[in-house]
């Protein structure tokens, strides 16, 4: 067996794919702790309000694995990697691998604190197929949630309640949802559209107790003293790299797992990829975990190209963000609350309900949000990770209908003229 | 792989590479019954490609959009459509799998699935990205639509775009 | 810009013309668009440069302020459905026999402005054409034709002086001259870069390499784009100076030597300051945004003394490597004129009939100064045979040629060679439409605007002008083949094949032709 991966999901996916491209024959053996085809758990929320219908959720058609020769163990969790050894344990199971990819995703984080947390069985978390599916389960007999988290996830899944008829409230410790994507301004616009979406929330709060009886929740005790009737609560206040399992196996792990340019742990042949992995952020030139979809498949396709012989490099990445609340569109690039020492543009249009906003640090641009207009948003994304000098064309990129020919020739030519 | 590459001062900012392609992906393939017929009156080109899918869905079926669009700052005007990577940014990014690359290389979507997310706009460093209303797969969700982009006229030996610009402005060519 | 409001006149659908411009507005062109046909694709909006037509979005109209239409065809050609037409308005303004709408509506317009009219191209008044005139003789029985697909048939020729004579060829005393060689008797006439695009330049310069023949810079110097086609261009050197250095003069196969031009002899030119761009101010050596002015006279030229120091500065500057030419407009005296040339030294001499084209002129000057190429022609050819002194210069004719026959009959006439420029411009895609001295030509060819310049590749200028070159060097063989000649030089001055049609007896005799039936 030449090629191990742990994990089924986007980092997993085009791991396999890059391996296949770059090598035809080796063998590779996937393993994951859930059942059932790769999903996307981005479409969780969707899947749970019924709008997509199941064969939207999957990644790949039904085939992949075959097509592909990937003999696939699924249903199975690997507890114990010994890197010295070159095993992995699943129970009392062990396999020898040659070539490994970690790619065990991110779990999410359930803070102390929260009195009856453990009391009751409609507390849920919202990253995996099976909580949604539980959550379907249980959810005919609920008419009201609290949502505990207004980041990604949770709004999410709010807004997925929502949609499935569930009156829905989110409670944020923070003073403003989506604080890693978005500023204020942003923020409140989206929270708007939530509104009107149906999904209340409350910023500045959170959950100490959860109250019910015989296993049953009825409401939950926020900070401030108030009270919220509920039938559901859902956990989503985070999410940390799923590393857990691999205490004790020699790989080097801050956060997340520690890798290089190449997606390669510090020992041979084993590598990582995905929300689990820990690679460079571009911006910062520091490694941090960024759980996102476009950055797990960048590394999954690195590593599998890596693992299979090919010289393919990471160039490092960063926080991208496309959300969509009900009819707005959102889209964010970097880090977009850092203003310090830096020039804001900034363009509200109160009118068409459009926003613009453009960070600009040493005549270099590392944060932008759009709202609405998104249309070709992805040219910000060249420029930052290109670190494109942008001062000398700054007044262009303000512009609604901001295009290729407002772009340098130097940089047009260097986007247009070659194969990508 | 053949692609197709801009030849920037060439372009006089005519756009008749974005009525070929409309025009080459409607059912009639013939301009009055593509914008007439097929579409329902709301104007692209009006706005410079700045389309609010819901004004155009309220507006009714719309007429096939374009996948390359000119771009004009000025006297200058470039025309860019798709680059189909070869491990694409909007493949990388697509939230459910809805993109994929064909035998050619080509990166074509799957229209049925996608869900219009948009993280492959967010993601594409081109903007080559565009968002069509007039599909949709995921019914509750309001001003939607589907991903929309360049599937370099599967049905021609040569794009449409690349034939009708009328000072080569557009090239088809392999390059490396 | 193309979805600016406009002025708040057209956007009422009123027209209350204001009296600054009562006549001037009066269209003369009407856009007929289908609406039926109209996909609204904006094409036409953004192919006029003359601000003519308009997107209303609110109503979804394209509409048109017709008085701007100069009916150049562009937004005809380009409609992607074909749904426009442009028209003559109404019946046209009144004519009688002694005004014409083409000499009263000048006045309109100097009524509007106080200005002087100014205009592009060449003289359009109804003169008479001495060519149409002209009939070309063919072989029948006495005298074998020749078949130009089945024999050698030579159209190369050598532009420059010839030997005085052969007796001494091979001896030390013989004096050969710089001689030039056109494969074809065609070569582009002389037009500035900065009257007309680089693309269009840079076009008719590889055309010419490709050809075998020559182009010529005109008095706005030579871009350094056109170093690879130096060996087939022919310099210019006018009352301006523009551009001129040793280097440029060495840059080419010739120097030609500016006097006049055809459309507009005697006065000066003027590319007023904010045509100047970098490049262009780069090739003329001028700063940026300052108008070039070229001088009426040269200011160094007063006599033909004058005028044999300034041929002998540029051979002594080129070690007489280089035929020198001089250009001259048709003019009544010009027989003596250009024997005063060749006398002064000049290698080849050019003259430029009242037919000539130019990138701006005032009309009153284009359509009333000068005399036919014809006459011209057949007086300086005659003139400098009975001198004895025509192989001391070649003749390039120019000003007006339209068709391979022209090109015949002017070499018939006495010309080596003819320069095409209205031509060589329709191959490019000029409609005639006379708008050069405004800069926005809309096919590429007089404009320096970067998006009307894209309009005229320069890979599409070169390869329409070698076609025309091509079918027009066809067309002369097959004119010399059934006259019984084989070669370009067995025609020059044979005026023999030449016959007129309707010309008095005086017509005849300065034409040096005989009577069609004799
Ligand atoms: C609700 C939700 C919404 C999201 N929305 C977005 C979004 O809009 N945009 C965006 O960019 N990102 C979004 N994300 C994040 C995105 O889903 C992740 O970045 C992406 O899934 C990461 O892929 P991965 O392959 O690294 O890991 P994961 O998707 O986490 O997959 C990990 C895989 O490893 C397996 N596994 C884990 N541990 C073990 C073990 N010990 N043994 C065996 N197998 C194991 C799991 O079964 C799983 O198959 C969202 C996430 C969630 C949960
Ligand atoms: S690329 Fe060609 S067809 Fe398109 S606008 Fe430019 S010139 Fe016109
Ligand atoms: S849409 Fe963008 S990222 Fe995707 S293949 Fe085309 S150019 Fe590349
Ligand atoms: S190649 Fe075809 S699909 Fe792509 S932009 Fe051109 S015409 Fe449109
Ligand atoms: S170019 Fe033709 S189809 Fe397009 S707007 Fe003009 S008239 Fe209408
Ligand atoms: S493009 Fe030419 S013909 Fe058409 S409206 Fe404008 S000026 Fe008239």
């Amino acid at each position: 067996m030449k090629y191990t991966i742990i994990g089924n999901s986007f980092a997993s996916v085009f791991a396999v794919e890059s391996i296949r491209k770059t090598d035809s024959k080796g063998e590779i053996r996937l393993i994951s702790e859930e059942e059932g085809p790769a999903y996307s758990p981005a479409m969780l929320h969707e899947y749970l309000s019924g709008v997509a219908s199941k064969g939207l959720l999957y990644l790949r058609p039904s085939d992949f694995y075959e097509k592909n020769g990937v003999e696939a163990i699924l249903g199975s969790r690997v507890d114990k990697v010994d890197a010295a050894a070159r095993t992995l344990s699943m129970g009392r199971k062990k396999l020898e691998f040659k070539k490994l990819l970690i790619a065990a995703g991110m779990t999410p984080f359930v803070p102390p604190g929260i009195k009856g947390l453990s009391g009751f069985d409609n507390v849920f978390t919202f990253t995996r197929k099976t909580s949604a599916d539980s959550m379907l389960r249980k959810i005919k007999g609920v008419d009201s949630a609290v949502v505990l988290g207004g980041g990604l996830i949770g709004l999410q899944c709010a807004e997925g309640l929502a949609h499935a008829g569930i009156k829905v409230t989110v409670v944020e410790l923070a003073d403003n949802i989506l604080p890693l994507a978005l500023d204020d301004d942003a923020a409140g616009m989206v929270l708007e559209e939530l509104r009107q979406e149906g999904v209340n929330v409350i910023t500045g709060n959170t959950i100490v107790q959860i109250n019910g009886r015989k296993g049953k929740i009825e409401s939950v005790t926020l900070r401030s003293g108030e009270k919220i009737k509920c039938g559901m609560v859902v956990v989503a206040v985070g999410v940390r790299p799923n590393v857990d399992f691999l205490k004790d196996s020699g790989i080097k792990i801050d956060r997340g797992i520690l890798v290089d340019e190449r997606m390669r742990t510090n020992i041979k042949d084993i590598y990582a990829a995905g929300d689990c992995a820990q690679g460079l952020e571009i911006l910062s030139g520091k490694k941090m975990p960024i759980p996102i979809i476009p950055i797990a498949t960048k590394q999954g396709s690195v590593a599998g190209y890596n693992m299979a012989g090919k010289n393919e490099i990471y160039p490092g990445g960063l926080s991208l963000n496309a959300l969509q609340f009900g009819g707005l569109q959102v889209v964010s690039y970097g880090f977009v609350r850092d203003e310090e020492k830096a020039e804001v543009l900034k363009d509200r249009d109160h009118q068409g309900n459009r926003y613009k906003k453009i960070i600009l640090k040493d005549g270099r641009i590392s944060g932008v949000i759009l709202l609405r207009h998104i249309e070709r948003a992805g040219l910000f994304r060249y420029l930052i990770e290109n670190k494109t000098v942008v001062e000398g064309f700054k007044e262009n990129l303000m512009l609604w209908n901001f295009g290729v020919a407002h772009l340098p020739k130097d940089v047009r030519d260097a986007m247009f003229t070659r194969p990508v | 792989m053949k692609r197709v590459y801009p030849k920037e001062e060439n372009c006089m900012n005519c756009r008749l590479c974005e009525v070929a392609c409309i025009v080459e992906h409607s059912d009639s393939k013939d301009p009055l019954g593509a914008y007439f017929v097929e579409g329902m009156g709301f104007n692209s080109a009006a706005g410079e490609g700045i389309i609010d899918p819901a004004d155009a869905l309220e507006a009714g079926k719309p007429r096939p959009l374009n996948r390359i669009s000119v771009s004009l700052r000025g006297y200058s005007s470039i025309s860019t459509n798709c680059r189909h990577c070869s491990d694409a940014s909007c493949v990388l990014a697509c939230k459910n799998g809805s993109l994929y690359y064909d035998d050619a290389g080509r990166v074509r979507l799957r229209e049925d699935k996608c869900v219009g997310c948009w993280m492959c706009l967010m993601a594409c460093e081109f903007g080559a990205i565009t968002r069509n209303p007039a599909a949709k797969n995921v019914p509750k969700v309001r001003k939607n639509g589907i991903n929309h982009h360049c599937d370099l006229c599967p049905e021609r030996s040569s794009p449409a775009c690349v034939m009708v610009c009328p000072t080569g402005a557009l090239v088809y060519e392999e390059r490396l | 810009m193309y979805y600016e409001e406009p002025g708040a006149r057209e956007s009422l659908g009123l027209r209350t013309p204001k009296h600054e411009d009562l006549f001037h507005s009066h269209p003369e062109y009407k856009v007929e668009r289908d609406d039926a046909k109209c996909i609204r694709c904006l094409c036409c909006v953004r192919q006029c440069p003359y601000e003519t037509t308009f997107y209303d979005p609110m109503r979804n109209v394209v509409y048109d302020v017709h008085s701007n239409c100069v009916n150049c065809k562009r937004c005809e050609v380009m409609c992607p459905t074909q749904a426009i037409e442009i028209k003559k308005w109404g019946c046209g303004f009144r004519e009688n026999h002694h005004w014409k709408f083409r000499d009263y509506g000048a006045a309109y317009k100097q009524s509007d402005t106080g200005a002087v009219v100014l205009t592009g191209l060449g003289n359009d008044n109804p003169y008479m054409s001495y060519f149409d005139r002209m009939v070309l003789d063919a072989s029948q029985v006495t005298n074998p034709s020749i078949d130009p697909l089945r024999e050698p048939m030579e159209l190369r020729t050598y532009i420059g002086r010839k030997m005085e004579n052969l007796e001494d060829f091979g001896k030390e005393s013989f004096q050969e001259y710089p001689n030039i060689l056109a494969e074809v008797p065609i070569a582009f006439a002389p037009m500035s870069f900065g009257a007309i695009s680089l693309n269009f330049q840079k076009g008719m310069a590889a055309a010419a390499q490709e050809l075998g023949t020559f182009f010529n810079t005109g008095e706005g110097g030579l871009h350094e784009d056109l170093l690879p086609y130096k060996d087939n261009a022919i310099v210019q050197v006018a009352s301006g100076r523009f551009g001129v250095s040793k280097r440029y003069l060495m840059n080419s196969a010739a120097c030609e030597i500016k006097i006049g031009q055809g459309a507009k002899p005697g006065i000066g030119g003027h590319l007023p300051g904010e045509k100047v761009t970098a490049e262009i101010s780069k090739t003329r050596m001028i700063p940026e945004g300052s108008d070039a002015i070229s001088p009426a006279p040269q200011h160094d030229i007063y006599s033909i003394e004058d005028l044999r120091l300034l041929i002998y500065a540029i051979k002594e500057a080129t070690e007489y490597t280089r035929p020198v030419s001089v250009k001259i407009a048709a003019v009544h005296n010009v027989a003596a004129i250009a024997s005063g040339i060749v006398r002064a030294g000049a290698d080849i001499i050019v003259v430029d009939g009242f037919r000539g084209g130019t990138g701006a002129a005032p009309k009153i000057i284009r359509d009333h100064v000068g005399i036919p190429l014809e006459v011209a022609l057949a007086a300086v050819d005659e003139r400098l045979r009975r001198e004895k002194i025509r192989h001391m210069a070649s003749i390039i004719a120019t000003g007006g040629i339209r068709s391979s026959a022209d090109v015949v009959k002017a070499i018939a006439l006495g010309a080596d060679v003819v320069y095409i420029g209205t031509a060589a411009m329709l191959s490019a895609g000029c409609t005639l439409c006379q708008q050069c001295h405004r800069g926005k030509c809309a096919w590429g060819i007089t404009t320096n605007r970067p998006d009307l310049l894209a309009r005229l590749p320069v890979e599409m200028a070169k390869e329409r002008a070698i076609n025309l070159v091509k079918g027009w060097s066809r067309e002369v063989k097959e004119m010399l083949g059934l006259m019984g000649l084989n070669s370009i030089e067995s025609l020059r001055g044979n005026r023999l094949k030449l016959r007129g049609v309707g010309l008095t007896k005086l017509e005849l005799e300065t034409l040096g032709i005989r009577q069609a039936g004799v």
